[in-house]
């Protein structure tokens, strides 16, 4: 650890000066973004520095996946209103957007923003409409600015859309209906917080992400790995899930993993499934930590498929920061 | 501030003579109480919050500077309040 000096000077209306100093201490070792849950002290937050603020993040300094050294890092934002897509393999960053954002090209990759609406709204704010490959990394997501109601989705894909294999990946996700939905086929969820859950109206149905394709001929592939569901709340509307996945069609592989639901108690479920068609569906449910809840795991609305889950790991956390714990049933398996 | 009290006599060529006071008042520096920052320690590339507790014996308006490593903080719209990272 290394030590920086800083110095003040203090000056009155009369030209009359004291000073003083004090150290900011560095260290030198990274944070641990594989093994922590995320939480609202290392997810994405932005502060009113002037300007449109700075956002901070704890990731690799040239992003993409987590590492366990990774590095708290700033930057000072630029104000948009809205921003679109240009070209494929765009970089967007840096922003502080007030609307909304729209994907249109593939290999987009939209980080270290913050993204905020006032909420009430009925519709989404990230929307990857066309493309592939799309990375939403390091954002933070806020859908009622105003602490009331919040946006019905924060990251949706356009209905009848089939997979752009979307990334979202260490962003935080604060005052949704949905913060993720809904018709997606196929990607990956991971290093994210959800919390604060509101709906869009008073009454509206909360889940922290609902995914449901709708795609009754192409297969859900999909992992959700390493993501905190705070499932305090809701601030408004009626709660469901902390994780919603239903499918009209095949669910070829559905994983989750290694993800944390906290503040279940008194939720009607922490996870939920919903399928409709004969199909087989592959679940494989591994080592995930629960906190608190009576009734974690449901299933609604015409199940008639043959499920195929593998489960193991799955543990009972002592406090909201456990990354162990007893086997969940005795035994470690969910369903 | 502070004051000084001022004593005197004024006497004349009869001998006669008349006490007279006043006050000097001394304009004071301000003083520092604290100097804190937040978080403290932190990694490399930390956005950190520099929070200095001053005041003023006369309650005249502050101006504030503050360097790190010599280098100047960032000022917020709080007065006293700065940000850095390193």
């Amino acid at each position: 650890m290394s030590a920086l000096p800083v110095s003040v000077t203090v000056t009155n209306a009369s030209g009359l000066t004291a000073t003083a100093n004090a150290v900011a201490n560095v260290t030198d070792a990274g944070y641990d973004n594989l093994t922590n849950w995320p939480s609202t002290a290392n997810r994405p937050q932005w502060s009113n520095t002037g300007g449109a603020g700075t956002l901070t993040w704890i990731g690799p300094v040239a992003g993409g996946p987590s590492t366990g050294n990774d590095v708290l890092q700033s930057l000072a934002l630029t104000a948009s209103t809205s921003i679109s897509s240009t070209a494929n393999g765009q970089v967007i960053e840096g922003r502080n957007i007030s609307s909304g954002a729209s994907i249109t090209h593939s290999n987009v990759t939209l980080r270290r923003c913050y993204i905020h609406v006032g909420g009430g709204g009925g519709g989404f704010v990230i929307n990857p409409v066309s493309g592939s490959n799309i990375v939403i990394e390091d954002c933070f997501l806020v859908g009622n600015l105003n602490g009331g109601v919040g946006t019905y989705y924060g990251v949706t894909n356009a209905p009848n859309l089939f997979g752009p294999n979307l990334t979202v990946r260490r962003c935080a996700f604060k005052g949704w209906d949905n913060s993720l939905g809904s018709d997606w086929r196929d990607g990956l969820v991971i290093d994210n917080l959800f919390y604060g859950a509101s709906g869009y109206t008073s009454s509206s149905h909360v889940d922290l992400i609902e995914v449901y394709t709708q795609q009754a001929t192409l297969p859900l592939a999909l992992t959700i790995k390493h993501n905190t569901f705070d499932c305090a709340g809701p601030l408004a509307g009626d709660w469901a899930s902390g994780l919603n996945v239903g499918a009209l069609g095949r669910v070829d592989n559905l994983i989750i993993d290694n993800n944390c639901w906290i503040n279940t108690a008194n939720r009607q479920f922490g996870l939920t499934y919903s399928f409709y068609s004969s199909a087989p569906v592959r679940i494989t449910t591994t080592n995930n930590g629960v906190r608190n809840t009576s009734a974690f795991w449901g299933l609604s609305g015409g199940l008639t498929r043959i499920m195929v889950a593998a489960d193991s790991g799955n543990f009972n956390m002592a406090s909201d920061t456990a990354t162990s714990g007893t086997p969940w049933g005795g035994n470690g398996r969910i369903h | 501030m502070s004051s000084m009290a001022v004593t005197g006599t004024v006497t004349n060529e009869s001998g006669l003579s008349v006490p007279f006071t006043g006050i000097i008042n001394t304009i004071d520096a301000p003083v520092v109480s604290s100097v804190s920052v937040s978080p403290d320690p932190a990694v490399a590339g930390t956005l950190r919050t520099i929070t200095i507790a001053a005041s003023d014996p006369q309650g005249q308006n502050l101006t504030y500077t503050c360097n790190v490593n010599g280098v100047a903080a960032t000022p917020t719209a709080t007065p006293g309040v700065f940000t850095y990272t390193a």
